[in-house]
């Protein structure tokens, strides 16, 4: 199963809510990547992001038999890996990891050598060094829109926002990447 | 539409999240206005940017982690695939296991042979511990004397000699005695319990430190002493020597052998020596090859008779003489003759 692909379908749906180990290991293997990124780009840690990510399939895996099928499974993960982002952000009980431009810089040559952190060279550092900036209740509204490719009605399900505020936060967060690479625009 | 809420929706109008009035009103002021048009621009170009992040991936072995954590093994399940799953653990184990019982056989059959030996051993013991015949069973032998050790050599017909009992001397002699003397043909058993027991004990102890062969001078000062009181008693009318002879017969204070060439010659000899020097014979009987007399000679004159028995042959006593309570003391010695 590639990433995402048929997971909604009501087979599969039904295997998870059967409690099949096979299916929810299915489950974890294609959307693995899309959890632990959102985890990593929020939280900015790759041990504490994988912390994260585990636990939210935890859950997923405790809650499938009340999963409801209203919205996608990915909508799902991403609403419970953002919003265990969000309260560990606001916990204040974290490992001391901040997020900033050396912490993501690390975080976006994960799984590249030098010669493809030279190719990203400038242009990927400001870019990930710009979101890690963004407060945090925009940086997830970015990461679930520009880089998850959630809809506004999917992102203002997962945090539990109008769709209103979602799109408000959005051109904040858009704005504010703008003016950061602005030497880099046309 | 101004400006300011022109640019506000812009995103929207990027993520085509807006109604269709909005998109109108907005595509409107667009038209008229080129700072807001370079503004939609820059911000299109931006999410642009946004669309060449790279994703992350998950590290190596996390769906594998996720799975471990949500179906923990069972402790039995996971302690069997640590025991027997790796052969990396299971052969060693076995190879363990087999050396243990290889050992453990190898031991067992060298160990084998030793136990019967022992058992062996064990059972031979209470047979050389049954020499003792009859009523010296019960009475713990005393660390044998240097001439015990010596008369060890001629300890044969030792249960014979115990007149009181003849008949158990000589079922025990049937039963045991004989695998004594197939053991030792002349082993003698230990002294008797009465001999023992006998009333002075302060003179047994004095004997007990004295040779096998008693000197005369000693026995002559005990007699003399015994004498001496007996005259300033008086009271005490002498007794027949066969009735007290008969009386005491039940122990023999000496036992020996009498090796000699002629058994008729050393009979006589033995029955000239008795008449020399007061004593008697008590019994006697016949076994094979030899003649066993038992006879009574007065303390006093027990010396001579050693000598005598010593020219009739070889003598080999074995035993302590101890005078009998008569008057006068006698003892009691147990001959046995033989070519």
């Amino acid at each position: 199963m590639r990433e995402g692909d048929a997971a909604d379908a009501p087979e599969f749906l039904d295997r998870l809510r059967a409690g099949d180990a096979r299916a929810f290991e299915e489950l974890v293997a294609s959307h693995q990547h899309r959890v632990f990124g959102v985890a990593l780009r929020m939280l900015g840690g790759a041990a504490e992001a994988e912390e994260v990510a585990q636990e939210a399939f935890l859950r997923a895996h405790r809650s499938l038999g009340e999963f409801r099928g209203e919205a996608k499974l990915s909508t799902w993960l991403y609403t419970i890996v953002s919003r265990l982002c969000l309260n560990r952000l606001a916990s204040g009980e974290r490992r001391a990891v901040r997020h900033g431009e050396e912490v993501l810089l690390r975080v976006a040559d994960e799984g590249s050598g030098p010669a493809a952190r030279a190719e990203r060279g400038e242009l990927e550092g400001a870019l990930h060094r710009a979101i890690a900036e963004l407060a945090e209740e925009r940086r997830v509204v970015i990461i679930l829109r520009d880089l998850e490719g959630l809809s506004y009605e999917e992102i203002a399900l997962a945090l539990n926002l109008e769709p209103g505020t979602v799109r408000s936060r959005l051109h904040r967060a858009r704005m504010e990447l703008k003016d950061k690479l602005e030497r880099f625009l046309p | 539409m101004t400006c300011h809420e022109t640019r506000e929706r812009l995103s929207g109008l990027l993520d085509e999240a807006l109604d269709a009035s909005e998109r109108a009103e907005v595509g409107a002021h667009l038209d008229a206005c080129p700072d807001c048009r370079r503004e939609l621009d820059q911000l299109r170009a931006t999410v642009s940017l946004l669309s060449r992040v790279e994703r992350p991936r998950a590290p190596v072995g996390f769906v594998d982690r996720v799975m471990a954590a949500a179906h923990p093994v069972p402790w039995h399940r996971r302690l069997g695939r640590r025991l027997f799953l790796p052969l990396g653990i299971k052969l060693p184990v076995q190879a363990a296991a087999m050396l243990v019982i290889a050992v453990l056989g190898v031991y067992l059959l060298q160990r084998t042979p030793e136990l019967r030996d022992a058992v062996r051993v064990e059972r031979e013991t209470p047979v050389f511990r049954s020499e003792p015949l009859g009523t010296t069973q019960a009475v713990p032998t005393p660390p044998p004397s240097p001439s015990q050790k010596d008369l060890k050599a001629g300890k044969a017909d030792s249960g014979k000699l115990s007149e009181p009992a003849p008949r158990a001397s000589r079922e025990s002699e049937n039963t045991v005695g004989d695998e004594r003397r197939l053991d030792s043909p002349q082993s003698f058993p230990p002294l008797t319990q009465e001999y023992k027991q006998e009333p002075k004990k302060e003179a047994d102890a004095d004997r007990l430190q004295k040779p096998a062969v008693p000197e005369a001078p000693p026995a002559e000062s005990r007699a003399k002493s015994r004498d001496a009181a007996e005259g300033q008693s008086g009271a005490l009318a002498p007794e027949p020597p066969a009735m007290a002879a008969k009386r005491q017969s039940a122990t023999s204070s000496v036992l020996g052998r009498l090796n000699v060439k002629s058994r008729t010659a050393a009979e006589q000899g033995l029955a000239d020596l008795l008449s020399r020097l007061g004593g008697t014979e008590t019994g006697r009987r016949q076994e094979l090859g030899a003649t066993v007399v038992e006879v009574l000679v007065p303390e006093a004159r027990y010396a001579d008779f050693v000598r005598g028995l010593t020219s009739l042959g070889a003598w080999t006593p074995e035993g302590q003489p101890a005078a009998l309570p008569t008057d006068p003391p006698q003892i009691r010695l147990s001959i046995r003759i033989a070519e």
